[in-house]
């Protein structure tokens, strides 16, 4: 009869406690939001990394605090109440842990939604992450221990958070790789089913040496080490040194006509300029957009088929470049990844231009496309047909691994290396191998 | 079942490491007695008092606390007893009102009506956050809420260290006053002893982990005295006096504090030949460091 009473009142204990941060931290992300849309640096630091950093030191404090609480057996519960003395300790833990992974949620949700469902993950993860490991120092050690070891943390695990809450018009970052959110996950798992453990230091004040107490904590510290050194390299791969300028061409077989564009991706100024020459009839015309493009192919001597993508939308667009009337219109447009087009500038200036994953057929009517995949994945790509004519796109292969673009058009099939042919009337993708005459 | 024991340790014993803090405690409380536990600061009373409470593991011993286990009927225990300690950490965020309604409910004995009016005797302000209150009302506060559950015995441990002198005597003032009306047990550990003299009715003074002495308060104040023994010259040394507590040359006097008085320590007394002998009262304060300071003949 008495136990849902007791366990409401240990509820209603720590929100009385517990809601002002849990309120001002939503409230701060909230009001944070329009400026990070805005790309609002404060100090040269991105609005979101700053409102992030201010989340991050209130869950450092907090976690540290409420373990010193605990660990110094101040909590009220734990020596007069009429139940075990680990229960308020551990409604004090879980209460909070659940309201730091809130607090990230309030800030996650925007980006969830505006650049990559995982990314809202991460956030969620990072902020539950930080309270762990404050609660768990401040638990073994003492408060200073907590605080210092929860700025560590997020000094060292923030790594794949900060870059991922760069606003729309920054530097992108992939940071949704599964086994990100896989490490976070084990990571909070991990320290939870730890707990027990540490649960005679709740409820026994037990004599144990600070030499014991400094080796546990170093053990401790070692495990946990572990899982931000594998996050780190682990996001690693999804960086790219993307500021900066890439230029390239794009010539028609003849040599006649060449299409010469400048990408800068310096910050949010990210442009692109076009020009087009005409060396057989001597003419010339240039093109200044405020976005990603790449040029995809030449067509009939007068056009260029151009593939954009506006910073921060995730839409790119196919579009058809009159040079003789300098008129853009738009085919078609397919969903994408925010700043995808960027990404795959990024990488045919880093893997070199050979490895152009966009591919035009020699009629305009077709076209490839490799571009990070939609479906949650870094360092994942997905194959995209364009039909022109029909204003049609599909994904032939998605979350592949291949990024190589290599194909030979014919009239009703594109060959690509590794063996696969598409059939360009069905929009569809097979292997095919090619037939070996045995020798007499 | 009532076996007239509140509090009852046989060979209790806890050691930190090669430090013994308890040392093989014997103590029976009796029920319906107030019990000051006295000794001086690090004596063992906060630890034993952390072993009876669980929250302690014991090396040695057993303990039994109104015939429950220590351990395996921790959680009655703390159902059935009422606990202060010294600067308790009460949820200073909560007003007066709301710990006392977040408190209720962990208690099935818990008495509204006695809360209230401990609150209204206290003068405690419900709707007053605990941390603008100060230091006495917050030990008044802890001490309603020990209280307000009716629990059959009431351990306070050093609830008034850091008081100063006026609310602590406003603070013992409403346990006497509790006290007397309830008739329950009450466990009193401190170190204050001039504060306990006119409360309590029995007494056990820890000394370096070891309980030295543990009887009625009467029977320790009727049988202590102080001799005050006057010679022509310099006093000879103290041998051969029965109970001897402690003593001190003082010029050509030599001041005797005994237990156990009676004509058997008269003679032992006469036996060095002194001009004179006076025979005073003590207090429990005089009796107290006579057995716990420096020149303590425990074994006289």
């Amino acid at each position: 009869m008495r136990k849902p009473s007791i366990a409401l009142r240990l509820l209603w204990k720590e929100w009385s406690r517990g809601w002002p941060l849990l309120a001002g931290g939503i409230l701060l992300a909230q009001a944070a939001m329009p400026l990070v849309a805005r790309g609002v640096t404060i100090f040269k630091l991105d609005i979101a990394q700053a409102v992030l950093f201010v989340l991050a030191l209130a869950l450092v404090v907090r976690g540290a605090t409420l373990a010193a609480d605990e660990r110094d057996r101040r909590a009220y519960a734990g020596t007069h109440f009429p139940f075990h003395p680990a229960r308020g300790t551990l409604f004090t833990f879980g209460f909070h842990l659940l309201a730091a992974m809130v607090i990230g949620l309030g800030f996650g949700w925007y980006f969830a939604l505006h650049t990559d469902p995982t990314i809202g993950t991460l956030l969620v993860l990072f902020c539950a992450t930080i309270y762990l490991v404050s609660f768990i120092a401040a638990l073994a050690l003492s408060t200073p221990a907590g605080i210092v070891a929860g700025l560590l943390w997020t000094l060292i695990a923030g790594t794949a958070p900060f870059y991922a809450v760069t606003p729309p018009g920054g530097q992108q970052v992939l940071t949704d790789d599964f086994s990100v959110s896989w490490y976070s996950i084990y990571f909070v798992v991990v320290i939870v089913l730890a707990l027990p453990a540490l649960l005679p230091l709740l409820t026994k004040r037990v004599n144990v040496s600070l030499t014991r107490r400094i080796v546990g904590t170093v053990l401790l510290a070692t495990a946990i080490a572990l899982v931000p050194v594998a996050w780190y390299l682990q996001s690693q791969v999804n960086y790219y040194a993307t500021d900066g300028t890439i230029s390239e061409r794009l010539t028609s077989p003849d040599g006649a006509l060449t299409v010469k564009y400048t990408i800068t991706l310096a910050g949010k100024n990210r442009s692109t300029a076009l020009e087009f020459l005409d060396y057989r009839r001597q003419r010339a015309a240039r093109l200044q957009l405020p976005a990603a493009v790449i040029p995809v192919g030449l067509v009939e001597d007068t056009a260029v088929i151009l593939v954009t993508q506006q910073p921060g939308k995730r839409r790119i667009a196919f579009q058809r470049w009159d040079v003789e009337r300098n008129s853009r219109a738009t085919l078609l447009a397919i969903p994408a990844r925010r700043d995808a087009l960027r990404t795959v500038a990024s990488q045919m200036y880093t893997y070199g231009f050979e490895q152009r994953p966009i591919s035009l057929s020699s009629d305009g009517r077709f076209g490839l496309l490799i571009l990070p995949t939609c479906f949650g994945l870094a360092n994942r790509y997905d194959l995209w047909l364009i039909d022109f004519n029909r204003r049609q796109a599909n994904i032939l292969r998605a979350g592949d691994y291949s990024y190589s673009l290599q194909v030979t058009w014919q009239a009703d099939h594109a060959l690509l290396a590794g063996g696969q042919q598409v059939d360009l009337a069905h929009h569809t993708i097979s292997s095919f191998s090619l037939p070996i005459e045995e020798k007499p | 079942m009532d076996t007239g024991i509140a509090i009852e340790t046989q060979g209790l014993t806890k050691r930190f490491w090669k430090k013994t803090v308890v040392d093989e405690l014997n103590l029976r409380v009796p029920t319906g007695s107030i019990f000051a536990f006295l000794g001086r600061n690090g004596a063992g009373k906060t630890t034993t008092i952390r072993m009876l409470f669980d929250l302690l593991d014991r090396t040695a011993g057993t303990a039994r606390v109104l015939g429950l286990d220590c351990v395996k009927g921790a959680r009655e225990i703390r159902r059935r007893v009422g606990y202060v300690a010294q600067n308790e950490d009460l949820y200073d965020w909560m007003t007066v009102e709301r710990m006392i309604w977040f408190c209720k409910g962990f208690y099935p004995t818990w008495d509204d009506k006695l809360a209230a009016d401990l609150q209204r005797r206290l003068e405690l302000p419900g709707d007053t956050r605990i941390r603008a209150l100060s230091r006495g009302k917050q030990a008044q506060l802890a001490l309603l809420l020990a209280m307000a559950y009716r629990p059959e015995l009431l351990i306070l441990d050093e609830p008034t260290a850091g008081l100063d002198v006026v609310v602590r005597r406003e603070f013992l003032e409403g346990v006497i006053q509790l006290v007397q009306e309830e008739g329950r047990t009450i466990f009193f550990s401190t170190h204050l002893v001039h504060e306990v003299e006119r409360v309590a009715d029995w007494v056990g003074i820890m000394e370096e982990g070891k309980l030295i002495y543990c009887a009625p308060l009467d029977e320790l104040k009727s049988g202590t005295r102080r001799l005050v023994c006057q010679f022509p010259n310099i006093p000879p040394a103290p041998e051969h006096i029965p109970g001897l507590l402690h003593s001190e040359k003082v010029g050509k006097d030599l001041v005797l504090t005994v237990r156990d008085y009676g004509e058997h320590t008269l003679t032992a007394v006469h036996a060095l030949e002194p001009e004179s002998v006076e025979v005073e009262d003590l207090s429990l304060e005089d009796i107290f460091v006579a057995m716990v300071g420096k020149g303590v003949a425990q074994d006289a």
